[in-house]
C-alpha cells in the first residue's frame, strides 16, 4: 500500500495505507496459507510467514526506491485548529478510546457468539486447525456418500473460505485453539476500517478535525461495535472490502484519480472472495463508476430502457466470468449468489425499523436522508451526483433484494437487512463528508 | 450564531417536553396530577423459598450457586388498577447476565404471572402495560436466581398511581435497560423499548430535527445564513446524546462478560451460562468414550434449535452431520456414531435386540455407550459385525 501510495503527488497517507493495508495482507495472508497447503498438503506456517515477509521486504524496497525518485508532492494544507477544535479532537479522541476499549475487552474475553460463527466461519478454522490440514466441506448427499475421512458436511459449504483461513492463521501461529485468538483479526479489521476511513477523510478535507469525526462516527455506530464485539462472522470484513472500496470510488468520482479508481475497483474484486454479497457491490461499484460519466440525460433515458427491457423480458445479461445478471421469467440471477423468485412484499415496517427505531446506527440514516434533500442545493455538482448515485444504488439494491424477491423474510425478521446495511457503512459515513468538507471550503472562500 | 443554535436546543427541548406532557394528559388526565402512592414496609415479605433476613429495613437476599430464592407479600393489593407503577432499590453484589423477576398472582383465577426487572439503574416497573394487572391482586412478590453466589438488597418499595414522572421515568428507564449481548446482536441492536415511539432514537430524532427546524425558523427571521458548522455541531450534540446512552450500556455488557468470564475463577463455568451443562456432556462424550480421531457422528433432534446447532462446535474435530431427525440408511454403511439429544417420537432402543426401532419396522444396530438426561450416545455396529 506504501508503494501504491508512493506513485501519488501527495505524501504518502500512512493511516489509509494500515488501514487498507491489513485489508490486503489478511486476504494475501489466506490466498498464502491456501496455496501452500495446496502444494506442500501441510499447514506451514514457516513458509507462509517466509513469503509473507519476503513480499513485505520487496514492497518496503519498492516503495523507497518510488520515494527517493519521485518530485516534490503537494498537499492539501491543514485546517488550523482553534482552541475549541483542540477541544473537540481530544473529546472524540477520548470517546474513540472508550469504544475502542470496550470491543476489545468483548472481544478478548467473551466465547464465540453466535450462529454462523460457530456453524460455519470459525467451525471451518477450528476443524482445520484441529485437523492440521484444510479438510474439505460439502454437501449433505456427497458427504454421505463419501468414505473420506476429512471430508465434512456444513449447510453453508459453499460460502468463501477465506475468512476462515484470516482466522485460522493467529491460531496456527499462537499453536492453540483459543477462540480470543481466532477472532483477533476480525476484531482488528474494524480497527483498520477507523485507519482507512481517517486517512481518507483527512487527505480530502485537510481537517483532522474531521478526519477524528468520521472515525468517531464510524466506530459509536452500534451495529459495528457488536461485530467487533462479537468478531466471528465475515460481514466486518465486507465492511472493509466493499465499504473502502466504495470509498475510494467516491473519492474518484470527486478528484478522478486513478489510483483512488484502481484502488476502490481492485477492493470491491476481492469483497466477491469474501461473501457471497460481494459481487452484489462489485456490480453496484461497476455501476457507479458508469453513472458517474453519464449526464442526467443520460441516465434517466438508460432508466426508462431498463424498465422496459425488464418489462418486455430481454433483461438478461451474461457477465464473462461472473455467470447471469438481470431478471427474467419471474426470476433474478445475481452473479455469485445465484438466483431469487420474484416476489414483491412490503418489508417497509422492517425497513423503518432497522433504520429509524433500533438503535443500529444512530442518527446515520436519519442524516443521509437530510443530505439527499440537500445535495441538489450543493454548489459541488460533483458531489451532489454522487450523493444521489450512490444513494439510489444501495436503495436499488436492498429494494430488489428484500421488497422484490424471495429473500423478503431476512428483512421480515431482521436477520440480514442490518447486516448487509454494515458492508456499506465506511462509504455512507464517508459520504457524510464528501460533500460537506468542500463545500465549507467553498464557502470560506466565498 | 451560537445563542440562535442554544435558543433552538432549548425550544425544541421546551417543546418536547411540553409535547409529552400534553400526550400523557390526554391518556392519564384523572391521575396525571395527582398521584396517589403507597410504601411497602420490607418487613411485610417473608421468605418462602431459599434464604433471606430483615436488616436496618432491607431484605437481604443471599442466593447460593444454582438456588432460587422467593420472597412473598401476601398482603396484596386491593386494587391494582391504582397502582400502576412499582419503584424499588434493589442492588446486586455484582452484575451479571441474568435478572430477578416480579411476580403476582390475580385473585380472581389464582394464576401467576411475572416480569423481569430491567437491569438500569432506576429500578422500577410500569405495570400498566401488563394486561393481567388488574383488580385485586393477592400476593406479590420477587424471585431471584443465579447461576452464581450473589446477594441482593431490596429496600424503599413503593406502589403509586402512573404519574407524568413515572411515566416519563419508566421511558427513560426503558431507555437505559441492559441489553446484554444476544444471539440477534449480530443482526440488529434493538432500542429496548417496547413501543416504537417510546425509542429513544426515535426521541432525539425528533428533537434534532425540531432544533433544524426553529434554528432554520430563527436564521431566517434574523436574516442570517444557518453556517456548516453551526448545522454539524447540531448533528453531533445529537449524535453523541445517543452514544452517551450506547457506552452506558456496552459498560454495563463489560461488567457483565468481567464476572461472567474474567472473575470466575471456579472453572464451572467455563463458557455461556445456557451452555454449562452441555458444555460439560460434550466434553465427557469427547473425552471419555469417544476414540481422539475424528469420527463420524450423526447428531438426531426433533428440535431444530441452539444446542443441535452448536454440537458440530463442541464435538470438533468429530465429524458431525446435525440435520435429521430420523437415520438415514447410508448411516449403516458409512458407519460412525448416533448421538440423540432428545427422544425422537416413533423412536425407541430396543436392549434386547440392541438396535433402535423407529417406523414400520426400520432399524439400527447400535451398541448404547451413554445414557444423559442431555443426550444419549449409540456406535453403529458394523454391517459384518
Amino acid at each position: 500500500m506504501i508503494w501504491l501510495e508512493s506513485f501519488h503527488k501527495a505524501p504518502v497517507n500512512f493511516f489509509k495505507a494500515l488501514g487498507y493495508g491489513y485489508f490486503l495482507g489478511y486476504i494475501f495472508c489466506a490466498f498464502l496459507i491456501y496455496s501452500v497447503f495446496s502444494i506442500t498438503h501441510t499447514l506451514s506456517t514457516n513458509l507462509v510467514f517466509g513469503l509473507l515477509i519476503a513480499v513485505s521486504i520487496v514492497g518496503l524496497l519498492l516503495s523507497r526506491l518510488q520515494l527517493q525518485h519521485r518530485q516534490s508532492t503537494t498537499a492539501l494544507p491543514l485546517t488550523p485548529l482553534s482552541r475549541l477544535g483542540k477541544g473537540a479532537l481530544l473529546i472524540l479522541g477520548v470517546l474513540i478510546a472508550a469504544h475502542l476499549a470496550l470491543a476489545i475487552h468483548e472481544a478478548v474475553n467473551r466465547p464465540l457468539l453466535p450462529w454462523d460463527a460457530w456453524t460455519t466461519w470459525t467451525y471451518r478454522a477450528k476443524i482445520w486447525f484441529l485437523n492440521n490440514e484444510l479438510s474439505t466441506f460439502t454437501d449433505t448427499q456427497t458427504w454421505l456418500n463419501s468414505s473420506a475421512k476429512n471430508t465434512y458436511t456444513i449447510s453453508a459449504h459453499s460460502y468463501p473460505s477465506v475468512v476462515s483461513l484470516i482466522q485460522l492463521w493467529p491460531v496456527l501461529v499462537f499453536g492453540e485453539w483459543k477462540d480470543a485468538v481466532a477472532l483477533f483479526p476480525g476484531l482488528m479489521a474494524g480497527i483498520a476500517l477507523c485507519f482507512a476511513l481517517y486517512g481518507q477523510v483527512k487527505s480530502s478535507s485537510g481537517s483532522v478535525l474531521l478526519g477524528m469525526l468520521a472515525t468517531y462516527l464510524l466506530i459509536s455506530t452500534p451495529l459495528l461495535d457488536a461485530h467487533m464485539a462479537l468478531p466471528g462472522y465475515a460481514d466486518i470484513w465486507l465492511s472493509g472490502f466493499a465499504g473502502l472500496g466504495f470509498i475510494s470510488l467516491l473519492r474518484w468520482s470527486q478528484t478522478h484519480d486513478k489510483q483512488q479508481l484502481a484502488l476502490g475497483l481492485a477492493f470491491l474484486i476481492l469483497g466477491v472472495f469474501i461473501k457471497r454479497e460481494g459481487s452484489v457491490w462489485l456490480v453496484s461499484g461497476l455501476l457507479f463508476i458508469i453513472v458517474q460519466h453519464l449526464s442526467w440525460k443520460w441516465l434517466i433515458s438508460l432508466t426508462i430502457a431498463l424498465g422496459v427491457a425488464v418489462l418486455s423480458g430481454h433483461s438478461l445479461l451474461t457477465i464473462p466470468g461472473m455467470g447471469a445478471f438481470g431478471f427474467s421469467d419471474g426470476v433474478f440471477h445475481l452473479p455469485g449468489i445465484g438466483t431469487f423468485i420474484f416476489q414483491p412484499r412490503d418489508v417497509s415496517g422492517s425497513v423503518i425499523n432497522n433504520l429509524f427505531v433500533y438503535d443500529n446506527w444512530h442518527l446515520l440514516y436519519v442524516y443521509l436522508i437530510v443530505l439527499l434533500f440537500a445535495s441538489p442545493l450543493l454548489k459541488n455538482h460533483l458531489a451532489g451526483k454522487a450523493y444521489i448515485s450512490f444513494f439510489m444504488l444501495i436503495a436499488a439494491v436492498m429494494g430488489t433484494i428484500f421488497y422484490l424477491s424471495s429473500e423478503s423474510s431476512w428483512a421480515q425478521n431482521s436477520t440480514a437487512l442490518a447486516r448487509l446495511l454494515l458492508h456499506v457503512l465506511p462509504a455512507w459515513i464517508y459520504l457524510l463528508f464528501l460533500g460537506w468538507s468542500q463545500e465549507h471550503k467553498q464557502e470560506s472562500q466565498a | 450564531m451560537k445563542y440562535r443554535l442554544l435558543l433552538s436546543f432549548f425550544l425544541s427541548t421546551l417543546s418536547m417536553l411540553l409535547a409529552i406532557a400534553a400526550i400523557a394528559f390526554a391518556y392519564h388526565s384523572d391521575k396525571l396530577f395527582q398521584p396517589v402512592s403507597t410504601a411497602i414496609p420490607i418487613s411485610s415479605f417473608t421468605v418462602v423459598q431459599g434464604s433471606g433476613f430483615v436488616s436496618d429495613g432491607s431484605m437481604i437476599i443471599d442466593s447460593k450457586s444454582g438456588n432460587r430464592t422467593i420472597i412473598s407479600n401476601l398482603n396484596g393489593i386491593e386494587n391494582a388498577d391504582n397502582y400502576q407503577h412499582l419503584s424499588f432499590d434493589l442492588t446486586a453484589s455484582q452484575l451479571f447476565d441474568n435478572t430477578p423477576l416480579f411476580f403476582w398472582r390475580t385473585a380472581a383465577n389464582g394464576q401467576i404471572h411475572s416480569l423481569a426487572l430491567e437491569e438500569n439503574p432506576i429500578d422500577h416497573l410500569l405495570l400498566a402495560d401488563e394486561e393481567n394487572w388488574h383488580g385485586k391482586i393477592s400476593e406479590y412478590g420477587f424471585i431471584f436466581t443465579s447461576n452464581h453466589p450473589l446477594s441482593w438488597e431490596l429496600k424503599n418499595v413503593i406502589f403509586s398511581s402512573a404519574a407524568l414522572d413515572q411515566i416519563m421515568l419508566s421511558t427513560v428507564s426503558g431507555w437505559l435497560k441492559s441489553e446484554p449481548w444476544s444471539l440477534r446482536s449480530v443482526n440488529f441492536i434493538s432500542d429496548g423499548s417496547a413501543k416504537p415511539l417510546k425509542s429513544a432514537l426515535v426521541f432525539i430524532t425528533i428533537w434534532s430535527l425540531l432544533t433544524l427546524l426553529i434554528f432554520a425558523l430563527l436564521s431566517l427571521l434574523t436574516g442570517k445564513t444557518m453556517m456548516a458548522p453551526s448545522l454539524l455541531m447540531l448533528f453531533i450534540v445529537a449524535w453523541i446524546a445517543l452514544d452517551a446512552r450506547w457506552l452506558f450500556k456496552l459498560f454495563q455488557q463489560a461488567q457483565i462478560t468481567q464476572n461472567s468470564y474474567v472473575d470466575d475463577v471456579s472453572g464451572q463455568i467455563p463458557q455461556s451460562e445456557t451452555d454449562t451443562d452441555y458444555y460439560r456432556f460434550f466434553q465427557h462424550l469427547k473425552n471419555k468414550l469417544l476414540p481422539p480421531s475424528p469420527q463420524i457422528i450423526y447428531v438426531l433432534d426433533t428440535n431444530g434449535g441452539y444446542f443441535r446447532a452448536k454440537t458440530p462446535w463442541w464435538l470438533a474435530p468429530h465429524n458431525v452431520l446435525n440435520i435429521d431427525s430420523l437415520p438415514r440408511p447410508e448411516y449403516e454403511k458409512k458407519g460412525g456414531y448416533v448421538l440423540l439429544l432428545h427422544p425422537i417420537p416413533g423412536m425407541r432402543f430396543d436392549q434386547s435386540r440392541q438396535a433402535l426401532y423407529w417406523g414400520k419396522n426400520h432399524s439400527l444396530a447400535v451398541e448404547p455407550l451413554y445414557l444423559s438426561p442431555l443426550g444419549a450416545l449409540y456406535k453403529i455396529k458394523d454391517i459384518d459385525g
